[in-house]
């Protein structure tokens, strides 16, 4: 979060306005994944509950970095959202913030793969696969993932990895190209590029 | 002196788009002066205010030409901070003009924008809401107030800045009329004591009549159609302002026959309803009867509950006592037999739309609710119902890039399209002007007529009331009364 | 503990979690539970409000702790005679930990004095600290928003499974232009993310804060290198 002058508010909220959404839905999942966790637990398998909708914490950074379509959106979109699940009283507190670091980097991997000129399902994809990466690379360092057996490790990089790439890879490019069918992206970069200019 | 004058403004939202919003739009405002600033929706009126304080191209949009000064300061040469010291801004959507969670903290905001010494701030915060009698709502938290407390909240804040001029953009569009008039009251002081100049935006002229130094009438793009309009000189100007769906008294041509209740659509018995299952009672001891063939009005001041009411029936809320609908107690019929006979439109119809094509937000419907149609047989209907709705040009659009009118007509067509027979709405005048609101009651009307419906509205404007419905009732504290019947 | 400055409080929090990541000692997890827990004592937490914490943090400590019992790396860890066992209570007590140091954090800080305390000790930009904080009291309105799109996918007879999207499509929809709202709301309120701006509430850090700072983190360092591994 260098250069301010490069920032408008109007981008910073708008950000940060999807950051918060997405948030409350990935809340609103949890549940579900609570209850998958509780189910799984007894079996040994309680880590992969939250796996399938881990997808949805990578929203906010692809989804805005989709449709803003500019270097540094996808981490600034993650730190932003770990700040407000902090606000929000997210158990783990503040190293969330490392987290949605990690992820941001790996979404901005995904896209900078792309050198952020083409904006389409490969660069979604890839911003969802970086996203996995890191972030697989990173809760394995934390809850230490080399201590437990290899087929449940990759059980969890794998559930992860489909997860990501439906909410993201496929779920952001769908949602920003159907808000522009909806003509309200109009201001953002995304939507510019299908406008009509007789409108 | 002038205190705004804006030359020769050329304004359009996209770079790539030709058409222009404002199209060589003039305008010049004297110091200390009340100007309500008309137009029918989609003049432009909004966005002129917006470029004249210089919120726009800042916040979007392209200003391809013109100038503009406030009290003889280029507006591109001042930062947004000193901009607010001469002109400051309320919005229409009274949601959406905070930052902080209580009006304490937004105003402790608005003075540190202005650099303003630390150790004064919270004796300022106070005395600005002293003036707005708005200091028992300091420590409340925004998003409990009603629209009218959210508005003059909003005023406070304008006025931390002590500008010389305070632009309202459609003040009025979610209060009653009682409140309407005490904001204008404090407008007026404010004005008196200090100078300020006020320029208003708005659809009614009749809430400035009495207060109001010149009315401007907008026509195209932005540009001034007439100006100099007074109270005095206003009846010459009925035809233009009919012409231009300004609402001026008697607008609404009143029908001379009420027309017969039918049978009974929904009964109350002795209801209270509750906000949760353990909170506040909110409405208390109604019993009363709507009934098909009719066009009811619901008038109420606004948060007093009219909302609740409408959920309520939709079974959104939990209420002690009987409601019947069509004979059949409402605690007993399942959500999907319900929605097959009753619809409603949102006071923003925008939150209602499930597709992304006006077309297709028809035929979808179509499929959920009558299923015995093929495929072809529904594109047919669709096509015919968006005809007599006049939607037909715009099928390819997507419904929320209509206006305020036409998304309501099209949210009331697909809340029909079923065969509901009863439909609920929700402050059909928000957010369009008198045009719209005609088309929009008149066909209601036609549709009562001629397929029975029980259509109930909701609305602070008791003209409008007077007007459309056939019965009246009105929200007078916690209870439900009769009006007109 | 609401008294000590929330960047320091957070940055704290932050090094002595990843302490624990590098660390696979149980007496270090303990000794931030136990530290924790007399810290929030100390500054009169709520404790139902911890539980209301401890819900999902036991879910998941159970998760990982049977995860680990069952399907542990024998490769890994063979040097221990039960060494599945092992694993698993330590990597409980590491997601105990890690949620103590949370909840310590979540319990003893107000929201807008973080952003205010960011703003002045870690060089937040106003306009992104703003810009969290008015997305952040947006949330009422939001949670209205999801209810409207909600009752009118119901009324128009659709069945949402828990997991569509369309409803999240339909609030984004509405939300976009949010955004613009709020930015020119703030602007014409004077606000500038780059101006001079003065400050009601400036959040310093004094002497104890420091002693917070050095103790917490030395105390955990030392036991660190004291007790890399799982003792045998």
């Amino acid at each position: 979060m260098k250069s301010t002058n490069s920032w408008k508010l109007k981008d910073i909220l708008m950000i940060a306005i999807s950051a918060m959404l997405f948030g409350v839905v990935y809340l609103g999942m949890v549940y579900t994944g609570s209850y998958l966790t509780a189910i799984l637990t007894p079996f040994g398998l309680g880590v992969l509950g939250y796996e399938p909708i881990y997808g949805i914490w990578f929203m906010a950074g692809v989804y805005t970095t989709y449709v803003i379509q500019k270097p540094g959106v996808g981490i600034i979109a993650e730190m932003l959202a770990a700040l407000l699940e902090v606000l929000m009283g997210n158990f783990f507190g503040p190293v969330v913030f490392i987290s949605g670091f990690i992820q941001g980097l790996g979404s901005e991997l995904g896209f900078a793969v792309f050198k952020y000129k083409r904006f389409g399902y490969s660069s979604t994809i890839a911003a969802a696969v970086g996203c996995t990466v890191l972030s697989f690379i990173w809760t394995g360092f934390r809850s230490a993932y080399w201590t437990l057996s290899p087929a449940l490790v990759l059980s969890i990089f794998l559930i992860r990895l489909i997860s990501s790439i439906l909410f993201c890879g496929f779920g952001c490019k769908l949602l920003g190209d159907a808000l522009t069918k909806a003509g309200v992206l109009k201001a953002y970069a995304l939507g510019q590029k299908s406008l009509n200019p007789d409108e | 002196m002038k205190f705004l004058e804006v030359k020769n403004l050329n304004f359009r939202y996209f770079q790539q788009s030709k058409h222009l919003i404002l199209d060589n739009a003039s305008l010049s405002i004297e110091q200390g002066t009340i100007t309500v600033i008309l137009g029918s929706s989609g003049c432009g009126k909004s966005t002129l205010a917006a470029v004249c304080a210089g919120l726009y191209p800042d916040n979007g949009g392209e200003l391809l030409s013109g100038t503009r000064t406030i009290a003889g300061h280029d507006v591109d040469s001042m930062t947004p901070t000193e901009r607010s010291r001469y002109l400051s801004y309320t919005f229409q959507n009274p949601d959406l003009q905070f930052c902080m969670d209580t009006l304490r903290k937004e105003l402790i905001f608005c003075l540190e924008n202005h650099n303003y010494p630390r150790e004064h701030m919270e004796n300022m915060a106070e005395e600005i809401a002293r003036r707005f009698s708005m200091e028992s709502f300091l420590d409340r938290q925004l998003s409990t107030l009603s629209g009218g407390e959210k508005q003059k909240a909003a005023l406070c804040c304008a006025l931390a800045s002590q500008p010389r001029g305070i632009l309202l953009d459609e003040p009025f569009s979610n209060i009653d009329p009682q409140t309407s008039s005490q904001i204008i009251d404090l407008l007026k002081r404010q004005n008196q004591e200090h100078k300020t100049t006020i320029i208003a935006i708005d659809h009614h002229p009749e809430h400035w009549l009495d207060t109001a130094d010149e009315f401007i009438l907008l026509g195209e793009k932005g540009c001034i159609l007439k100006r100099g309009i007074t109270k005095e000189n206003m009846t010459n100007f009925r035809e233009l302002f009919q012409e231009k769906g300004i609402v001026y008294p008697g607008i609404f041509s009143s029908f001379s026959n009420a027309l017969k209740a039918g049978k009974t659509a929904i009964s109350l018995e002795n209801v209270s309803i509750r906000q949760g299952e353990k909170q506040d009672i909110l409405l208390k001891h109604l019993s009363h009867t709507f009934s098909y063939g009719q066009i009811t009005a619901v008038i109420s001041p606004s948060g007093a509950g009219k909302t609740t009411l409408f959920h309520t029936f939709l079974k959104q809320k939990h209420f002690d006592g009987s409601i019947k609908l069509d004979g059949k107690e409402l605690k007993k019929i399942k959500e999907r037999d319900l929605f097959r006979s009753i619809g409603i439109v949102f006071q923003n119809p925008s939150e209602q739309f499930t597709t992304t094509n006006v077309f297709t937000e028809i035929t979808e419907t179509l499929k959920i609710w009558r299923q015995e149609l093929s495929e072809q047989e529904r594109q047919k209907e669709a096509e015919q119902l968006l005809k007599e709705y006049s939607l037909w040009s715009y099928k390819n659009y997507s419904p929320y890039m209509l206006s305020q009118g036409q998304q309501r007509r099209l949210a009331v067509l697909s809340m029909l399209c079923g065969g509901q027979k009863i439909l609920l709405l929700d402050e059909p005048t928000y957010g369009q002007d008198g045009r719209s609101t005609i088309t929009i009651m008149e066909q209601l009307r036609k549709k009562v007529m001629f397929e029975n419906l029980c259509v109930i509205f909701s609305t602070h404007d008791h003209q409008l009331a007077n007007a459309y419905a056939d019965t009246i009732c009105a929200i007078k504290g916690k209870e439900l009364v009769n009006v007109k019947s | 503990m609401s008294k000590v400055n929330p960047s320091i409080k957070a940055v704290t929090v932050l090094i002595c979690g990843l302490f624990i990541s590098f660390s696979y000692s149980p007496y270090l997890n303990g000794y931030v539970i136990i530290t924790c827990l007399i810290l929030m004592a100390g500054s009169g937490v709520k404790w139902t409000s911890a539980g209301k914490i401890l819900i999902p943090a036991t879910l998941a400590a159970a998760s990982l702790f049977f995860s680990a019992l069952f399907h542990t790396n024998p490769d890994q860890i063979a040097a221990s005679s039960t060494p599945s066992v092992h694993n698993a209570v330590q990597l409980e007590l590491r997601i105990y930990a890690y949620s103590a140091l949370g909840m310590l954090f979540a319990l003893t800080t107000d929201s807008e004095e973080f952003i205010y305390s960011l703003m002045h000790q870690l060089k937040l930009p106003p306009k992104f600290a703003y810009g969290v904080l008015a997305a952040y009291h947006l949330l009422p309105a939001m949670k209205r928003e999801y209810a409207s799109v909600r009752l009118a996918y119901k009324i128009k007879g659709y069945h949402l499974s828990p997991f569509s999207l369309r409803p999240v499509f339909s609030m984004l929809v509405n939300t976009m232009h949010w955004s613009e709202n709020v930015a020119m709301a703030m602007e014409s309120k004077g606000f500038d993310g780059d101006g001079p701006r003065s400050y009601f509430l400036i959040p310093e850090v004094r002497w104890f804060d420091k002693l917070f700072f050095i103790g917490y983190t030395g105390g955990t360092a030392v036991l660190l290198f004291l007790f890399p591994h799982f003792p045998v």
